[in-house]
């Protein structure tokens, strides 16, 4: 018998293979090599979670509002409908959250298009050109049914209907009485079930709901300052 | 892969504790490949999201705005630092020890975490939750259920932080309905179900993957083990064999006879070097060719040796002339014999060289003749004088009566004498001279005369046969005639030990001899039983007596010598045919009588000669000769 044949005489040979087998699954190095891979990873993770709860509390920081009036502004210049009623939505052209503003209207406009006549309203801040408004925005805003569009020059009607945030919604009843001003979205630029159009819902389609409702009803704004104004009545965090 | 493997490959019970250990190690190893593998796919998977991630928030969101202002979206720097924070450290385990198993944890809680990025990147679109079901999904790959905890723990965590802060942004509602979280939950936990059940199914199918292939593995080995053990054994059998094949080689290229081998149509197939010496051919000359015309054997009698050793299958014996390269003949005894391997069949034949051995036997045969001859000397001289002898005498009788006659002839012929005169003269010399005696005598001593004279010229004819030194050519003879000549020319061997009585058929067949050969035996054969005879006698006991006969039957010639001698003692009577074997004393006999007799009636004629004895009774030998002729004889050995 030769050597090689020998090397499989004894049984217990036979774990060697599966010895080395399971030696050669790998491991983590050890010492300070370790040490510092679970460090950096340790610390990645940390970073990252960090990073996710701040992209976090910023998408839930509203923004800022002024004081809204209880009727229709006089002074404006957008038709109001006297047969139904009237939702006016805000919007900053270039706001990247607002998107998230139109699509949560496009998923409540079937449940209001036959009661509600919605005019969106595109903010240019003064001393911009004309043609400022026009973006990605606009045209999305442009493409979505049952919606008019009305470029605001110099932020007038935004100033004359209290609005500093991109994706304010502010809506009318028939009578010109405000009865809800929010945004409608659950954060800043953050599709999903909002209070906001919950609430646009209930008082459409439910007129007990609608009759008993005594003052208007208000959430939060998550958007991009409509005007410049905004920067120097808030501070930096607010509006960023 | 079937469970009957297991059955077709039974593992002795001593084996089974190192089928688990290769069967555990087996699993552990596919298991390491697949997390390997997948966590090379992770690796990339995390690059992929990464890029993915800069890339939606450039898009979705490039820059955010304060009025006619506009800055980088806060989006971008975070898809990368954060996307960068989840993707490096799995890279970094992937990349220093892939498969270990704290890679699929990290990844597991990553991966998750990447869905919690790319849902807020791409504004919580509900596409992108599916994000969260696919990871999961892909996380099962690893084939580990406990995989999925981690990530199941992070959504829990994050819905349930979230939850508590920010209702709102969980369930859409500050307020969420009692049943809503429990939705969420729900489909995950009905995934995490389907999952950790096809986890553990793929988990036992590898350890019963790894049950099968350690089996095989244990199998293949101890087949190979086996297998080595054969191929040892081969080598060593073949190392025997190429040892005994060169120990038969050297041999047989040693040894003094010539060795050939031919296949069944007579083709050569080994040729030694004593037969190149021998023979005069190079076995590169002759392999290949027929050994018939090589050697000049004729066909005839190679037909008959390749029938006689394929048929008997012993080795057998022949007497064949073969021709030299240089044309000069050789006479060789042959021994045949016939090996099969399958269905081949070889004839392998040695040549032993006999033609020296033939020319001092036929030297030896001459001599012993001539010795023969000088022993018979003194009694055919004896046999010679006694003629001569009478011959002699009777001629001097015959002188000396003519001398007395001669007076009787003077008178008759005087013719001076009247009638008166000369007829009292003739009766005074007929008294005298006693004619009537010789008128009576001397015709009887002639005729005396003639049969010596016709004696001598009988005996001197018969030794002139006996001592002729013959040829190697048989010649049709009878047998009945060479018997008196053999009992003629020992007459004076047997005369005064014994009489001997002939019983020949009239009818015998002649038969092919060596006719100086053949007497030799038989006189051989006389002069023994004359001596056996004489030695024995007694004044008491009867002279002996010496019988001879012939006969024929079948195909044979049958010469039968008997003698009342005093027997051949049963203890050597099997070796009275070996040569230099002898009972006489020192100097009486020379022991190859009989050997001569065996070797001449055997090799020589193809016959065969035996003897029966019985202590007191007497000895025969019964001589067999074949009555055709055949020039090559057979004896199985």
């Amino acid at each position: 018998m030769t050597a090689a044949s020998n090397d499989f005489e004894d049984p217990e040979d036979f774990e060697q293979p599966a010895m080395r087998s399971r030696n050669s699954i790998a491991k983590l190095p050890t010492g300070g090599s370790q040490l510092l891979m679970i460090s950096v990873a340790g610390i990645c993770v940390i970073v990252a979670i960090t990073g996710l709860c701040l992209l976090e509390i910023h998408s839930k920081t509203p923004g800022v509002r002024s004081q809204q009036f209880e009727f229709w502004p006089p002074g404006s210049t957008i038709p109001r409908s006297g047969a139904q009623h009237s939702l006016v939505m805000f919007f900053h052209p270039h706001c990247p959250c607002s998107r998230t503003t139109l699509t949560e209207y496009q998923k409540l406009l079937p449940k209001i298009q036959s009661q509600v006549r919605t005019v969106a309203v595109l903010v240019v801040p003064p001393g911009l050109p004309s043609d400022w408004w026009n973006g990605s925005l606009s045209k999305l805003i442009a493409a979505t049914p049952n919606l008019s569009v009305i470029i605001d020059t110099d932020a007038h009607e935004a100033e004359l209907f209290g609005i500093r945030t991109s994706g304010h919604a502010m809506l009318y009843d028939l009578h010109g009485r405000l009865q809800f001003s929010g945004g409608l979205t659950v954060s800043r630029g953050h599709e999903g079930d909002n209070a906001g159009c919950a609430a646009i819902d209930r008082f459409v389609n439910d007129p007990d709901y609608a009759r008993l409702l005594t003052s208007p009803l208000e959430t939060q704004v998550f958007g991009c300052p409509a005007t410049s104004v905004t920067v120097a009545n808030c501070s930096e965090k607010q509006c960023r | 892969m079937s469970d009957s493997a297991e059955n077709v490959f039974a593992i002795p019970a001593e084996m089974q504790h190192v089928t688990r250990q290769r069967a555990d190690a087996t699993y552990h190893a596919h298991a390491h490949a697949v997390a390997v593998r997948v966590d090379k796919t992770f690796a990339l998977i995390m690059v992929i999201q990464w890029i993915a991630a800069a890339v939606a928030a450039s898009i979705i969101s490039p820059r955010t705005w304060i009025g006619a202002d506009s800055s980088l979206h806060y989006h971008i720097p975070a898809a990368i630092v954060i996307g960068g924070c989840l993707c490096l450290p799995s890279l970094l385990f992937v990349l220093r020890c892939p498969g270990a198993r704290v890679n699929r944890y990290l990844i597991s809680v990553t991966q998750v975490l990447f869905s919690s990025l790319l849902i807020h990147l791409t504004g919580g679109r509900i596409e992108t939750h599916f994000h969260i079901f696919a990871s999961l999904a892909f996380l099962a790959l690893y084939k580990e259920w406990q995989v999925l905890i981690p990530a199941t723990m992070v959504t829990a965590v994050d819905h349930l932080v979230r939850g508590m802060i920010w209702p709102e942004s969980v369930f859409g509602i500050a307020t969420p309905s009692s049943w809503r979280w429990l939705e969420h939950a729900a489909w995950v936990l009905i995934e995490d179900a389907v999952l950790v059940s096809a986890c553990i199914k793929a988990q036992r199918e590898m350890q019963k993957m790894a049950n099968q292939v350690a089996h095989l593995s244990v199998a293949k080995s101890l087949v190979e083990i086996e297998v080595q053990k054969q191929i040892v054994e081969i080598k060593r059998t073949s190392a025997k064999l190429r040892a005994s094949e060169q120990r038969a080689r050297s041999i047989i290229d040693t040894a003094h006879d010539a060795f050939a081998a031919i296949d069944s149509n007579g083709i050569l197939l080994e040729w030694s070097q004593r037969a190149e010496f021998i023979f005069g051919w190079a076995a590169k000359e002759v392999i290949g060719h027929p050994i018939g015309p090589l050697l000049g054997i004729e066909p005839l009698v190679t037909k008959l040796v390749l029938k006689s050793a394929a048929d008997a299958g012993l080795r057998q014996q022949f007497d064949v002339v073969v021709r030299h390269r240089s044309s000069h003949m050789i006479s060789t005894e042959a021994y045949v014999s016939c090996t099969r391997a399958g269905a081949e069949r070889s004839t392998n034949i040695f040549f032993h060289d006999v033609t020296e051995q033939r020319r001092m036997q036929v030297q030896l045969l001459h001599a012993e003749k001539m010795e023969s001859i000088g022993q018979l000397a003194a009694g055919i001289a004896h046999e010679i004088n006694t003629p001569t002898q009478f011959v002699t005498d009777n001629l001097c009788f015959v002188k000396e009566s003519m001398s007395t006659l001669e007076s009787l002839f003077a008178c008759l012929a005087n013719e001076s004498l009247d009638q008166a005169e000369a007829i009292p003269q003739l009766k005074h010399l007929a008294e005298t001279a006693d004619l009537n005696y010789l008128r009576e005598e001397i015709p009887l001593a002639i005729c005396q005369a003639l049969d010596g004279v016709h004696r001598i010229a009988e005996i001197t004819k018969a030794m002139k046969e006996f001592s002729h030194p013959g040829t190697d050519i048989k010649q049709m003879m009878d047998l009945n005639h060479l018997i008196e000549n053999s009992i003629t020319v020992c007459r004076n061997e047997w005369k005064y030990a014994a009489t001997i009585s002939t019983h020949f058929d009239p009818a015998l067949r002649h038969v092919p001899c060596l006719p100086g050969e053949l007497s030799q035996v038989l006189v051989n054969l006389i002069v023994n039983a004359a001596q056996a005879i004489g030695e024995s006698r007694d004044e008491e006991i009867p002279a002996g007596s010496i019988t001879i006969s012939t006969r024929s039957a079948d195909e044979f010639v049958y010469i039968e010598l008997q003698d009342n001698g005093p027997g051949i003692p049963e203890e050597i009577l099997g070796r009275i045919f070996d040569p230099f074997f002898t009972t006489k004393e020192i100097g009486k006999g020379t022991g190859q009588g009989l050997a001569i007799a065996h070797s001449v009636i055997v090799d020589k004629h193809g016959g065969s000669i035996s003897v029966e004895s019985k202590i007191g009774c007497g000895t025969t030998f019964l001589i067999r000769l074949p009555a055709e002729d055949c020039s090559v004889q057979v004896e199985e050995s």
